[in-house]
């Protein structure tokens, strides 16, 4: 097979095998969400914590905890 | 042989980020997410990391 | 000590270094990649960086990336959980990115760059803000202000920072408090931006330039959506918005239920203050009643954001009782609240910076990192904008050659200034490429297209037949700081330093507006640049003789760009983009190429370099 050919062929199956990781990744993170998050969301709303903020606070400012800047610099989260 | 070597120093590198990953959850005592960052790394594991090597397509295709 | 600043994998990625604490280089990689608004890693800029202080990536001694990765994760986590069962596409889509590149971005950077783990910092998105505009003001002590869509949680916050020019001096740049996601004023205004058919996080200047043709009577229905505590903080009301659950939509029904139907995307924004200019389809009635409701929706959102600012800067002031305002973050780039925060807020002096949005956070990490962890003194007050690549006199020779073009060169600065300036006068639109691009979205003089601002047809001109762009976007000018209050009421005083980076928006005075309407938008207000002894000197120079020779101190300029391109970098891209558009006359460096003097350019070595430069691919899942 002439090489231009075979490297088409190869980009073609590499392309179609991206749309099928597509499609399983679809498949498998869905199943994620119902499965691993659909109860930890149900834990969250029983907590009675509100990550948006609670509904009768007073004020959106939130205090922000001081940081070192060389632990914060270190740290990604 | 030299790609093996990359692979898996970008495998330690990202275990390495890992490891921050959960000591920060602990940290931050964000226990709930927990179970779903383990599931959602091992499909990250099984699924989308093999998106960013070569063998993609075949191990799509048998999976 | 060398420093190099990067962002990515959002909006703009940029790479910015510092060497002593003094600034090399800053670039967005849209300029090198010719992708808009590209948010892959920065490859390009960061070579262009680090060639421009002729430095190893193994020179570096710090790498600061500009937000914490594992904090926008957790976000974006509980955000879906907080949303379920609404969020699962935003959740597959999200998961696919995050698991795919971006959780990993600590590997990638140790990886592209081949430095040590160790040597990678992370500063938090609003703090890389914060620092971009304090550590790059020529204050010692300012309250700071940033204002965006969301970076980890936070999507303001307000502070302090004190620094020091001497050795030993302490550096210090604290924000105290934040507002918290989903409660953002960039995401308020960015859905209203994709309610009026424009692409969020590129049409919100287009909202901001269609708000002159509105009155805000919907100004009661957006508040409706916001609830004000009274110190600057709000809520919004979520039931109206999508994007905490939605990837594609920013608003729901109930959002329509207060404004109607939104405006459909490409369609023609027409009321009756609008040029036609060569459309021969006049608009009926129902049109422009449905497009003047639009603008007055537009309208209504500008006000509610002006307030909302000017309330935020309030508190601001009220906490630190500093003289000083420093801003950074997407909303900062509103150049009409920043006009009125001037007039209204109280602060002495306002400073921000020109690269408000995310790119500027690669800036803002590594000044940080200099300051607050080395406690290195203030070596660098950014007066211009001009971080980016330039290019000799040779290489611009040669590009123009290559391309078959013929030219005039001219050694003699002052004889190309007159030329520039007779075409100017002829009423000639001019492609001005000198020097190193900009840093931040506007062109300020490197990067421009120029013309004549005393002609009225030249804004329909300039729009459409050089830009290709909507009829109704305004110009800026480009005004000699000695003149600037000759044409324009600042409010007070003094000109504004924010007004050098052509961030801040003051009306025309009345007996001004009809000389210079080209740069008059329809309210007669304009987002004025003005032009110091900091400007590059050749740019200064071509207005003054402008000046000379018509009695008007200020120029038209616009970015060197089509529509829906980013600004030209190279002289080759310079010259295509001249080719494709009806400019008449380019000025790269010392050379002049005239449209209608050139003989043999083709349309085929255009043809073909255009297809040669199409942007890099990333494939995306």
């Amino acid at each position: 097979m002439p090489e231009a050919e075979s490297r088409g062929l190869w980009a073609g199956l590499k392309a179609a095998g991206r749309a099928i990781a597509s499609f399983q990744a679809d498949f498998v993170l869905t199943a994620v969400y119902y499965l691993a998050l659909g109860p930890a969301s149900l834990a969250l709303k029983l907590s009675g914590r509100n990550p948006f903020g609670a509904a009768d606070a007073k004020t959106g400012w939130k205090p922000r905890e001081p940081v070192d800047p060389a632990e914060h610099l270190k740290s990604q989260g | 042989m030299e790609d093996l070597m990359a692979f898996l120093a970008s495998a330690r590198q990202k275990l390495g980020i890992l490891k921050e990953l959960f000591a920060f959850l602990w940290r931050k005592k964000l226990w709930w997410m927990i179970p779903i960052i383990v599931v959602l790394v091992l499909v990250a594991v099984l699924v989308v990391f093999s998106l960013s090597t070569p063998l993609a397509p075949f191990v799509y295709t048998l999976f | 000590m060398n420093i190099l600043g990067l962002s990515c994998h959002y909006h703009d990625s940029a790479a910015a270094l510092l060497a002593d604490g003094e600034l090399v280089a800053a670039a967005e990689e849209e300029r090198f990649s010719r992708k808009k608004h590209d948010s892959g890693y920065p490859a390009k800029a960061v070579a262009f960086c680090l060639g421009k202080a002729g430095l190893r990536p193994q020179d570096l001694d710090y790498v600061a990336y500009y937000e914490k990765p594992f904090l926008k994760f957790e976000r974006i986590l509980t955000g879906c959980a907080a949303t379920f069962p609404k969020s699962a596409g935003l959740f597959r889509r999200a998961m696919k990115s995050w698991l795919g590149e971006k959780l990993w971005i600590k590997a990638r950077l140790a990886r592209e760059l081949g430095v040590p783990e160790e040597k990678i910092l992370f500063c938090d998105h609003h703090l890389s803000h914060a620092a971009s505009a304090f550590f790059c003001s020529p204050f010692e002590d300012a309250a700071v202000l940033t204002t965006d869509g969301v970076g980890e949680w936070a999507t303001a916050t307000i502070g302090k920072g004190t620094a020091s020019w001497q050795e030993g001096g302490k550096q210090s740049l604290v924000l105290s408090h934040e507002l918290r996601y989903p409660h953002s004023i960039g995401l308020l205004y960015s859905a209203f931006t994709a309610y009026l058919g424009f692409e969020v996080n590129d049409g919100e200047y287009k909202v901001m330039g269609m708000a002159p043709y509105g009155k805000p009577r919907f100004e009661t229905e957006v508040w409706k959506l916001v609830s004000r505590f009274g110190d600057g903080s709000f809520r919004l009301a979520l039931d109206a918005f999508a994007f905490q659950h939605d990837a594609e939509r920013s608003f729901t029904n109930e959002f329509e239920k207060l404004f109607g139907p939104p405006r459909k995307p490409g369609t023609r924004f027409v009321t009756a203050q609008t040029s036609l200019y060569d459309d021969t389809n006049a608009p009926g009635a129902s049109e422009l009643a449905e497009n003047q409701r639009f603008a007055d929706i537009a309208a209504s959102i500008q006000a509610v954001t002006e307030t909302l600012v000017l309330e935020m800067a309030a508190e601001a002031k009220r906490r630190t009782g500093s003289k000083n305002l420093c801003m950074a973050g997407g909303v900062a780039l509103n150049s009409v609240s920043n006009g009125r925060l001037w007039r209204e807020s109280g602060f002495e002096r306002i400073f921000i910076q020109p690269s408000a949005g995310d790119a500027g956070g690669a800036l803002g990490a590594a000044l940080y990192a200099h300051h607050a962890l080395l406690q290195k003194p203030r070596r660098h007050v950014m007066t211009r904008a001009d971080w980016g690549q330039e290019f000799s006199v040779g290489q611009t020779v040669d590009s123009l050659k290559s391309a078959g073009a013929n030219f005039e060169t001219f050694d003699d600065e002052a004889r190309l200034l007159e030329r520039a300036v007779d075409l100017l006068r002829q009423g000639k639109v001019v492609g001005w490429h000198q020097g190193r691009f900009e840093w931040g979205p506007r062109a300020l003089g490197n990067r421009s297209i120029i013309a004549d601002p005393r002609s009225e047809k030249m804004k329909d001109t300039v729009n459409i037949k050089i830009k290709f762009r909507e009829p109704f976007r305004p110009f800026a000018p480009s005004v000699l700081a000695e003149s600037a209050d000759a044409y324009f009421d600042f409010g007070r005083r003094e000109v504004p330093d924010a007004a050098s980076f052509m961030l801040m928006t003051f009306p025309v005075k009345d007996k001004k507006r009809a000389e210079i309407p080209a740069v008059t938008h329809v309210d007669g207000s304009s987002r004025v640049q003005s032009v110091g002894p900091d400007a590059p000197p050749l740019y200064r120079g071509l207005i003054r003789g402008f000046q000379q020779a018509t009695g008007v101190g200020l120029v038209l300029n616009t970015s060197f760009n089509l529509k829906g391109e980013p600004i030209v970098n190279t002289p080759l891209e310079a010259f295509a983009t001249f080719m494709d558009s009806g400019m008449d006359a380019l000025v790269v460096g010392s050379c002049v190429v005239e449209k209608d003097k050139l003989q043999t350019a083709s349309s085929s070595w255009r043809t073909s370099w255009r297809s040669s430069q199409a942007p890099d691919k990333n494939l995306v899942f």
